[in-house]
């Protein structure tokens, strides 16, 4: 046997990805090139079946040629692969973010486990999810391709934005003073009476705060800067109607919700018989924690698309 | 420039290679018998394009093969099977109306362009 001969089928052979009769295709080219060679040079050597081996093409391209039309994954999924990826990547993120944000781990059966992390864990985190969703929706396609059924996968519409919502609505002047009213209202709270989040109102002059004082400052302080992020975001928006305005804007509202779920104040709560405010106000954080954490996402999609 | 029409040529030619398979498979033949035999009539085929074809048509059920121990180097034969003759009758039958439409769409193409 020829060693040259030997090794070209073995490598034919390694990338002969055929359920069965792969020897039998090999003993087929073998036989044809040695006797190739026999005809066109009157002698099978080394040299001769070498120099038939540089006609009959590359291992790889052979092999190919075997499962020409086999399909791993359907080329109309391409779009279907970045979209759902996205979309799954997206959902996961979000749910890092929050893990980040309100320290403590998660697990969405049967697919995502979110460890709780901390800021440098998250960063190496996301690009480990990322590759890990893109394999989740790849054998998620191969499996639809290989059942050779036409099966009609949903075309979600709702993150791809329209153009005309690319750029930021124009601001209105009444909004913007609206919301220079609101934050000088909570001002008004904050410097009176040192919070902006009460208990109870009934008595105008005396109101009973929700938290403890250092608590009170501490929480009525961060939403008042988030506020203000608001305000000066909507602000910006008079100059620029860039999407980065609102990435910026909610990427540090992002960050001062970090704060307030890893407060270093303990809550103290006030005591209302049949009122339990400490489960009011987490849910509320909760809400409002996913929706600004959801809109970030988006406008980083929308950055990203720009 | 020259004109470089390779792609085009390899796919016209995928589907006239098939058709010429299994007009050839009506006699037993194997792989290299059958590239000298198109060679013989000036039609080129590289083998490594041949040979997944056989298999392809075999997988199907349109030709049979066997292998001949009998002489010092073992051979591949193949020959074309019942099922494979409707599939070439089919195979020629669209080949000639293709041939047909395209001979009156030049008639009437370059009968337009000249006038």
């Amino acid at each position: 046997m020829y060693q040259n001969l030997e090794d070209y089928l073995r490598e034919i052979g390694h990338h002969l990805a055929v359920r069965d009769g792969a020897d039998d295709i090999l003993s087929e080219i073998k036989s044809h090139i040695l006797e190739k060679a026999e005809v066109e040079f009157g002698r099978v050597t080394e040299e001769t079946v070498g120099k038939i081996i540089s006609t009959y093409g590359r291992p790889q391209q052979v092999a190919a040629k075997y499962i020409e039309g086999v399909e791993i994954i359907s080329p109309i999924f391409k779009r279907y692969l970045f979209l759902y990826t996205g979309i799954l990547f997206l959902c996961h993120s979000t749910m890092a973010l929050f893990a980040y944000l309100t320290n403590i781990s998660m697990l969405s059966f049967p697919f995502l486990y979110i460890p709780k992390m901390d800021g440098w864990q998250i960063i190496f985190y996301l690009p480990t999810a990322f590759v890990y969703d893109i394999g989740l929706v790849i054998i998620f396609l191969y499996f639809v391709t290989q059942s050779k059924k036409e099966i009609r996968i949903p075309w979600p519409k709702f993150f791809s934005l329209p153009a005309s919502r690319k750029k930021l609505k124009t601001p209105k002047v009444a909004f913007l003073v609206f919301l220079i009213l609101v934050f000088g209202s909570f001002l008004y709270f904050f410097i009176r009476h040192g919070t902006i989040f009460f208990a109870s109102m009934n008595d105008a002059a005396h109101p009973i705060p929700m938290f403890g004082p250092s608590a009170s400052f501490y929480y009525s302080a961060l939403f008042l800067a988030m506020l203000v992020c608001e305000v000066v975001g909507y602000a910006a928006r008079f100059i620029s109607q860039s999407r980065w305005i609102e990435l910026i804007k909610t990427a540090i509202i992002l960050l001062l919700l970090q704060f307030v779920w890893n407060s270093p104040v303990g809550a103290d709560f006030t005591k209302i018989p049949g009122l339990n405010i400490e489960q009011a106000m987490t849910a509320f954080l909760l809400v409002f924690t996913v929706l600004i954490a959801f809109r970030f996402l988006k406008n980083i999609i929308s950055v990203i698309k720009k | 420039m020259e004109l470089d029409i390779t792609n085009l040529e390899i796919e016209m030619n995928r589907g006239f290679l098939q058709i010429l398979v299994l007009v050839a498979l009506e006699n037993k033949l194997y792989g290299y018998k059958m590239i000298q035999f198109f060679q013989q009539h000036g039609y080129t085929v590289e083998e490594s394009t041949l040979y997944p074809i056989l298999r392809r048509f075999e997988k199907n059920g349109w030709v049979k093969s066997e292998w001949d121990i009998s002489a010092e180097r073992p051979k591949k034969f193949y020959i074309i099977s019942v099922q494979g003759r409707s599939v070439r009758e089919k195979a020629l039958s669209i080949w000639n109306e293709q041939h047909d439409t395209l001979k009156k769409i030049m008639k009437v193409s370059y009968h337009v362009s000249k006038s």
